[in-house]
């Protein structure tokens, strides 16, 4: 934009009261300052968005003195160069608050021209969402190192269109970054011949090889590189190319340099965080994903630094102590696949997925460091987050419904003699309906506190004999079809959840009778065995068939599913039996034979 | 010969925002022979309190205007131990959030009709 053209779009006829307005309305600060950038007016919104009174604003050194001091020299050369030549620019950094903290703003700067000479500076600005400023000051970053780098380096998709353009190399080409996006290899080089070296390089390594020539431009000497561009799922979607300058140089200088300018290429723009660290723990290379997971600086430290500083947990919300974490296990030579962890900084949970081997020299006998390549997982983790609190309240807002619905049934059961025979039928199914919900919710309720890590176990002292005994004759109470019998029950002293154990045992036991015959028995047992106690359900019933016995632990999933057995249900309760058993430091374990009957059991630790 | 009313076995106060729940829970007791009065929230519920004493208080948890967690406070506040609270709620863990807030006792909804008049006779009668 020509001074010129500013000049027309800036009206001077805008009064102090217009901007007043102006400024009330929007959600930024409006403001005008001299060349100096000492500001002469701030809008309305600079006291509620940063806490200063807008006096504060017009002291001389006010702008500078609020910038973050790691930013404020370039912030302040970018705000001075417009200044100086008028154009108009904009800029992302840190503005601090009256509280002391840090906003990200946005500013953008514009000249008034008053005949040739910049009379004064208008600008805005404005706060943007932390996630946002650290994205793009990212991308910022990237694209400087890269325009840094003394080479040319380019990407493409799979039309061969030019999608980046940058390095230092290009001037001598006479482009400028990103002057080619938009444009396709076969135009730039002037060629439409697929076999030649240009243009056939670039198909092979879209076919996935890797191509290494030489090429002369404008009279100087390349040696190109290109490879297949990938995205995360490692599909091709394009090229990468770099070509070095190498006029003058050996051969093998320059091969040597162009695989690391490729390389750093590669990992500064890979999706997954890649933190390299030396056998000494300090961290050697780190890219921008990485910085971003981790909120390191780029001169960041030492892995033991990372870790105290952003506090690995496990997705249980255990502490990873140094020892665990992925980068001391891969010095001390073994590789980790896939495991998962979680991060906080910024108010915000980063779940982590990560992998990570030792970097070995050549003939491996020597570990030079290690190297972890990390995913980040968050949006799945929050969607999974959001599922299991909508399961949470929507099965609440079930409660109060069915509460009405047995209230009404069992009022009218109680009114019994007024209704006829029919009608009592009619009221007593809605009662047991509504008391399937009620089991329904409940365990739907369990399950989401599973899921959201809030199901609280207390430990109490209790007898599990006694505990046992009075679910097993509540249970027996209930059916009339099968015979309960609970062989004598030592008396054990555990710690453990009353509601919950009694729930265990409660499972076991409508499990036993769901799937056993008519008149069958289900025999209870509670023992001890080399220090634990021992809670057996035996049943000769249906039995569980081969092929489904090891998953049926896993939430949701349902043993009898497509046979004749499946009598309904949602098949968690040996998902909760499981997950409940396992927080009283227990275990649950199994037999069963198709046709014969299964044996269930669970052991809880039993102090002497 | 229409027969004299009974006099009732106590006062009972209901809370809860659901006038559906308050219907049920009302007829319930009613029917056992209980005098009751409803409250839609923890205000309501010590105007009420401000004109009579009940014997017990049914209280939700989850209200508008001053939830169940405000009133008990105010109420203890202001009478102490007067009437005994049994907390009748659908939130998680109502037995320990009930006794977190000192209350005598709880109803988990949804509750047996049978559990309800229990309740009340054990706290009301």
């Amino acid at each position: 934009m020509t001074p010129y053209q500013e000049r027309t779009m800036v009206s001077e006829e805008l009064s102090h009261d217009e901007l007043e307005v102006l400024s009330g309305a929007l959600d930024q600060v409006e403001w005008t300052a001299e060349p100096t950038l000492r500001f002469t007016f701030v809008g309305a919104n600079a006291t509620n968005m940063f806490g200063y009174p807008r006096t504060a604003w017009l002291a001389p050194d006010f702008f500078a003195s609020r910038l973050a001091p790691d930013e404020r020299e370039t912030t302040l050369a970018l705000c001075r160069s417009v200044a100086a030549d008028g154009r108009q620019r904009q800029c992302l950094h840190r503005f601090v608050a009256a509280d002391g903290r840090a906003r990200w703003v946005r500013t953008a700067i514009a000249a008034r021209w008053d005949g040739p000479a910049i009379r004064r500076l208008v600008g805005l600005t404005a706060v943007v969402p932390d996630v946002v400023a650290l994205h793009e000051r990212e991308r910022e970053a990237q694209r400087l190192i890269l325009d840094q780098l003394p080479a040319i380096v380019w990407t493409t998709d799979r039309e061969l269109r030019f999608t980046s353009g940058s390095g230092a190399g290009l001037s001598a080409l006479g482009l400028v970054p990103n002057q080619l996006i938009g444009g396709t290899v076969y135009e730039y080089f002037r060629v439409e011949d697929p076999a030649h070296p240009y243009i056939a390089s670039h198909l092979r390594a879209l076919a996935g090889d890797n191509v290494t020539y030489d090429a002369d431009w404008i009279g100087r000497s390349y040696q190109v590189h290109v490879e297949p561009f990938r995205d995360h799922r490692k599909a091709i979607v394009g090229v990468i190319g770099v070509a070095l300058d190498v006029t003058g140089r050996t051969r093998a200088e320059a091969e040597r340099d162009a695989q690391r300018q490729l390389l750093a290429a590669l990992i500064s723009n890979l999706v997954e965080g890649v933190v390299v660290a030396d056998v000494e723990g300090r961290i050697t290379l780190v890219n921008a994903a990485a910085r971003r997971m981790f909120e390191l600086d780029p001169g960041a430290a030492t892995v033991r630094e990372l870790a105290d500083r952003t506090r690995p947990r496990t997705p249980g919300g255990r502490l990873l102590p140094y020892p665990e974490l992925p980068w001391t296990r891969a010095l001390a030579g073994e590789v980790v696949t896939r495991e998962a962890f979680v991060v906080e900084h910024g108010g915000r949970a980063f779940h982590l997925v990560t992998s990570a081997a030792p970097i070995r020299t050549d003939d491996g006998t020597k570990t030079l460091g290690a190297v972890a390549v990390v995913r980040d997982e968050s949006e799945r983790a929050e969607l999974e987050l959001a599922k299991d609190q909508f399961v949470r309240v929507a099965v609440h807002e079930l409660k109060t419904p069915v509460t009405i619905m047995k209230g009404h049934a069992q009022g009218m059961q109680r009114r019994r003699r007024t209704l006829d025979p029919e009608v009592q039928g009619m009221v007593d199914a809605i009662n047991r309906g509504a008391d399937r919900i009620t089991r329904i919710v409940e365990d739907l309720v369990d399950v989401s506190q599973l899921q959201l890590g809030t199901l609280e176990v207390r430990m109490d002292s209790l007898d599990l004999g006694a505990l046992v005994s009075r679910v097993t004759a509540r249970v027996a109470g209930r059916t009339t079809r099968h015979a309960i019998r609970l062989l004598p029950a030592e008396s054990i002293d555990v710690k453990g959840d009353r509601d919950r154990l009694e729930q265990c045992v409660r499972i076991l036991l409508d499990n036993a009778i769901k799937y056993s015959p008519e008149n069958s028995s289900v025999e209870v047992t509670v023992t001890t065995e080399a220090g634990r106690a021992v809670v057996s359900v035996i049943d000769h019933g249906v039995g569980i068939p081969a092929e489904k016995q090891a998953r049926i632990f896993e939430r949701f999933h349902r043993a009898v599913t497509d046979t004749p057995h499946d009598f309904g249900g949602l098949g968690v309760g040996l998902y909760l039996l499981h997950e409940i058993i396992e927080r009283h430091g227990g275990d649950v374990s199994f037999v069963s034979v198709p046709g014969r009957g299964s044996t269930f059991r669970f052991t809880l630790p039993a102090p002497e | 010969m229409e027969k004299p009313e009974p006099v009732p076995r106590g006062y009972v106060l209901i809370v809860d925002d659901d006038d559906d729940i308050l219907a049920i829970v009302a007829m319930h007791i009613e029917d056992d022979g209980f005098a009751v009065r409803t409250a839609h929230n923890g205000q309501e519920a010590l105007e009420a309190i401000r004109e009579r004493m009940p014997s017990l208080v049914l209280l939700d948890l989850k209200m508008p205007v001053m939830n169940g967690w405000d009133f008990v406070h105010r109420f203890r506040e202001l009478y102490q131990h007067a009437a005994p609270i049994v907390v009748m709620s659908a939130i998680d863990a109502v037995g320990r959030r009930a006794a977190d807030l000192g209350a005598e006792d709880w109803l988990a909804k949804p509750f047996e009709a049978t559990a309800l008049t229990e309740m009340v006779r054990r706290y009301a009668a």
